[in-house]
C-alpha cells in the first residue's frame, strides 16, 4: 500500500486510499457512478471536482455491495465514525435529525467548531427526507432494515483539525438480529464511538407497567463491541430519548430546564451522568446501564429530539402524527459534544475528563 | 375541546393518563393571564387553565406563563404528596404537548382575597399574615418562590387562605427572571439578577401586609409612619438584602404562629440508590478501593492521629510542666 490506510465506515475493510485514483461523480440521468479521471485536470479544477465526487471501496473483504465514499474522505483528519444503536422506536432517528440540524444551526460553535457536508448529495437527500419534515411538525417514520449506508458524512472544522463524522442509524429491528451476515450492522466493526439510545416510553403505551428486562439491541451491540481490539475504550454515550415526557420529574427536570450547554465542564457531565444512571437505575431499566460498565469513558445524558409528545393530525388515522407546538429540541448535541471530547476533537484538561468514571 | 372530551394528560409525577374533562363555564383570577375555565372531572370540579389557539398567537409569552404553574404545581406535588397543604393550589394533570397546552387543578376555594380584605376586623387580619407566611413558607420547603405575592394571587374564605396562580413562580437557586415590574416584587426580583433566592417573596408578603393594615392608598405612603408593630415586624423585610432578610418562617414565629413544618418528601430521595450504584461502578473501572463505612475515620487518619499523640506525649515527658 502506498496511500494512506483508512478504514471504510460501511464495510469496516481497511483500505489503501492511493493519490490520484479515479474518481466517481452521480449521473443523474441514469441513476449510476460515472467514472472520471482526475489526474489531467488543473489542480484547481480538480480539486473542485473531487469536493463533489466519490470513491468507490475496493471491499477487500468482498462482503459488502458496490458502495462509494466522497472522493475527500481521507483528504482530512482520522474519521470518526459514530453509530446510534437502540430498540424499534426508541427515537434514534429523531435524535440523529435533531443533532444534525443543530449542528448545521452552529450549535457546536461555542465549542469552536464549524460543520459542512462532505457528502453533499448524502446530506441533501437526508436534509430533504427527514430535518425538513421534522421542521414542519411531522412525526419521521422508522429506518428501514436492512439500510447498510450512513445517514449522513458531515466535516467537522476545529482547532484540533478537519474530521469527517459518519453518522449510522439502521434499524432497531436489525440491531436487535443476532444473525450474523446482517450486513446493516456491518458498520460496528469500524465504528468509533456509540451513541446508545434508551427512549423514556409510557407504559400507557407500552402496555408495560416497567420497562422490558432485557435490552436486546444494546447488549448484542456491547458484545460485538468488546470483541473487537481495545474494544472497551470506545468512547460511549447513553442517551436517554424522549426525557420532555420527564421534563418536570426529578432528575431530568433539572437538566431539562438548563437547556443547551455552551462549555465542556467534565464535573457537570459527570453529574448528569450520576443522575441519568440512577433514574434508568429507579425505573427499572437496568439493562440500559450495561454500556457504563462495559466501556471505560462512557457519558450519559436526558436528550429531547422534538420538544413534547406527537399528536395524530386527524383522529380518524392515529398513525398520522405530528408536533401541535412544532419542534423544540433540548440538548441533543450533548451526545455529540461528550463524543467529540472523548475523540479528541474538543480537546482541553475539561475534554479530557468528560466520561471518565 | 368539546364537552366531556377524553384528554391525554400526566400527573404530578409524570405519569400519562386519561381524563374525560367536560367543560362547566368560564373562570377568571385577578392573577392570572391565561384562560380558565371550571371542569368536571369524575363528578368533581377543577380549575383548567390553558393557552388557546388565538390567546397564544397573540401572545406567545403565554406559555412561558403555563410552564411556570406546571413546573411549579408538579414539584410542590412532588415535595407535598399525601399530606398536600390546602393553602396553596393543587395541580392535578397537565398536557403541554397539545395546540391548546393546558394544566388542572383542584377548584380553589373562597375569592380573591381583595374584596373581604377590605372588611377584616384585627383577629382576621392577624389570621390572615398567619396563613399568608405559613403558605410561604411551604413553598419556600419545596424550594420555589412564587414570584407575584399580592392581592391578585390570594384567596380567602373564612379564616383560611389560598395562594394561587403560580405564573410566575420559579425554582431556588435558579437564575432570577427579569420580571414585570410592581411593587410587590423585590428589588432583586425587579432588576433580575442574582439567583432566585426562597426570601424573594417576602418583600410580596411584607407588601401585602402593610397593604392589609393600611389599605391599598396607604401602601404607597411613608414607612416611617406605620404603626409600630407593624415598622418592628417589616423594616427587616424592606431594608435588609435579601441574604439578610428574615425568611416567611421567621416572621411566623415573630408573630407567634406555628412555623413547625408538615412532612414533605425529598424527591430526589428515590435516586439516591442509583447514585451510589453509578459511584460503585465507577470505582470497579478505575480500581479505586470503595470509601470507608461512615463514621469510621480512615486507616491512614487514625495511624496519624496515633502518631499525633505519641509525639505530644513524648514532648510533655521532656518539658518541666
Amino acid at each position: 500500500m502506498t496511500g494512506r490506510a483508512v478504514r471504510c465506515p460501511v464495510c469496516a475493510d481497511r483500505i489503501s486510499w492511493e493519490p490520484g485514483a479515479p474518481v466517481s461523480v452521480w449521473d443523474v440521468e441514469n441513476s449510476r457512478y460515472e467514472t472520471v479521471r482526475v489526474t489531467a485536470l488543473a489542480p484547481e479544477k480538480r480539486a473542485d471536482l473531487e469536493r463533489l465526487a466519490y470513491r468507490q471501496c475496493p471491499n477487500p473483504s468482498g462482503d459488502t455491495a458496490a458502495h462509494y465514499l466522497p472522493a475527500t474522505y481521507a483528504d482530512h483528519g482520522e474519521p470518526l465514525v459514530i453509530g446510534l444503536v437502540g430498540a424499534p422506536a426508541s427515537g434514534k432517528t429523531h435524535l440523529l435529525t435533531a443533532m444534525i440540524r443543530q449542528i448545521h444551526l452552529d450549535g457546536l460553535g461555542a465549542h469552536g467548531i464549524t460543520a459542512a457536508p462532505l457528502d453533499f448529495r448524502r446530506h441533501r437527500d437526508f436534509h430533504d427526507d427527514y430535518v425538513r419534515k421534522f421542521e414542519a411538525g411531522g412525526t419521521l417514520s422508522g429506518t428501514d432494515t436492512g439500510v447498510v449506508e450512513a445517514a449522513d458524512i458531515l466535516l467537522l472544522r476545529g482547532p484540533t483539525g478537519a474530521r469527517p463524522v459518519s453518522f449510522f442509524d439502521v434499524a432497531g429491528e436489525d440491531l436487535e438480529d443476532p444473525e450474523a451476515r446482517n450486513r446493516a450492522t456491518k458498520f460496528l466493526a469500524g465504528t468509533t464511538a456509540v451513541v446508545f439510545v434508551h427512549g423514556s416510553e409510557d407504559p400507557l403505551d407500552t402496555g408495560r407497567p416497567t420497562p422490558r428486562s432485557e435490552n436486546r439491541s444494546f447488549h448484542l451491540a456491547v458484545e460485538r463491541l468488546l470483541a473487537l481490539p481495545d474494544g472497551a475504550r470506545l468512547p460511549a454515550v447513553i442517551a436517554v430519548t424522549k426525557s420532555d415526557r420527564l421534563r418536570y420529574v426529578p432528575p431530568a427536570d433539572r437538566w431539562l430546564h438548563r437547556g443547551d450547554e455552551r462549555t465542556v465542564d467534565a464535573a457537570r457531565i459527570r453529574a448528569e451522568s450520576r443522575d441519568v444512571f440512577a433514574y434508568l437505575h429507579h425505573v427499572g431499566a437496568g439493562a440500559s446501564l450495561r454500556p457504563f460498565e462495559a466501556f471505560t469513558r462512557c457519558a450519559l445524558h436526558f436528550v429531547s429530539a422534538s420538544g413534547g409528545d406527537a399528536k395524530p393530525v386527524d383522529r380518524g388515522d392515529p398513525a398520522v402524527r405530528h408536533f401541535p407546538r412544532g419542534f423544540r429540541p433540548t440538548r441533543v448535541l450533548e451526545p455529540l459534544v461528550s463524543i467529540l471530547a472523548m475523540t479528541g476533537m474538543i480537546a482541553g484538561a475539561e475534554a479530557e475528563r468528560v466520561g471518565a468514571p | 375541546m368539546g364537552s366531556g372530551e377524553v384528554v391525554r394528560c400526566r400527573n404530578g409525577l409524570g405519569v400519562l393518563g386519561e381524563l374525560e374533562i367536560e367543560e362547566l363555564a368560564g373562570f377568571v383570577t385577578p392573577g392570572s393571564a391565561l384562560d380558565q375555565q371550571l371542569v368536571r372531572v369524575k363528578g368533581q370540579v377543577y380549575v383548567r387553565k390553558y393557552v388557546s389557539r388565538a390567546s397564544g398567537g397573540r401572545n406567545p409569552h403565554l406559555y412561558d406563563l403555563l410552564e411556570n404553574e406546571v413546573r411549579a404545581g408538579t414539584r410542590l406535588g412532588q415535595v407535598f404528596r399525601d399530606a398536600y397543604p390546602r393553602q396553596l393550589a393543587s395541580l392535578v394533570a397537565y398536557n403541554t404537548d397539545l395546540e391548546e397546552p393546558f394544566v388542572l387543578l383542584r377548584e380553589y376555594f373562597g375569592e380573591p382575597a381583595a374584596g373581604p380584605a377590605t372588611r377584616f376586623e384585627t383577629a382576621d387580619r392577624l389570621r390572615f399574615q398567619h396563613e399568608l407566611l405559613r403558605a410561604l413558607q411551604l413553598v419556600s420547603i419545596a424550594g420555589l418562590v412564587h414570584g407575584a405575592v399580592g392581592m391578585e394571587t390570594v384567596r380567602w374564605h373564612e379564616g383560611r387562605l389560598q395562594l394561587v396562580d403560580f405564573e410566575w413562580a420559579q425554582r431556588v437557586g435558579e437564575p432570577r427572571r427579569p420580571g414585570r415590574r410592581s411593587i410587590a416584587r423585590s428589588p432583586e426580583q425587579q432588576h433580575g439578577g442574582g439567583l432566585v433566592d426562597g426570601r424573594d417573596d417576602v418583600w410580596g408578603a411584607g407588601v401585602l401586609i402593610r397593604e392589609l393594615h393600611l389599605g391599598r392608598l396607604g401602601v404607597n405612603g411613608h414607612r416611617g409612619q406605620d404603626p409600630t408593630l407593624l415598622r418592628d415586624l417589616l423594616n427587616p423585610v424592606f431594608d435588609r438584602p435579601v441574604e439578610h432578610r428574615p425568611t416567611a418562617a421567621d416572621l411566623l414565629v415573630r408573630l407567634h404562629g406555628d412555623a413547625t413544618p408538615p412532612p414533605f418528601a425529598d424527591p430526589d430521595a428515590p435516586l439516591a440508590a442509583g447514585r451510589e450504584l453509578f459511584e460503585q461502578v465507577a470505582r470497579r473501572k478505575t480500581g479505586a478501593a470503595p470509601p470507608p463505612p461512615a463514621g469510621k475515620p480512615r486507616s491512614w487518619l487514625r495511624t496519624l492521629f496515633t502518631l499525633m499523640a505519641l509525639a505530644v506525649v513524648a514532648l510533655r515527658g521532656t518539658r518541666p510542666w
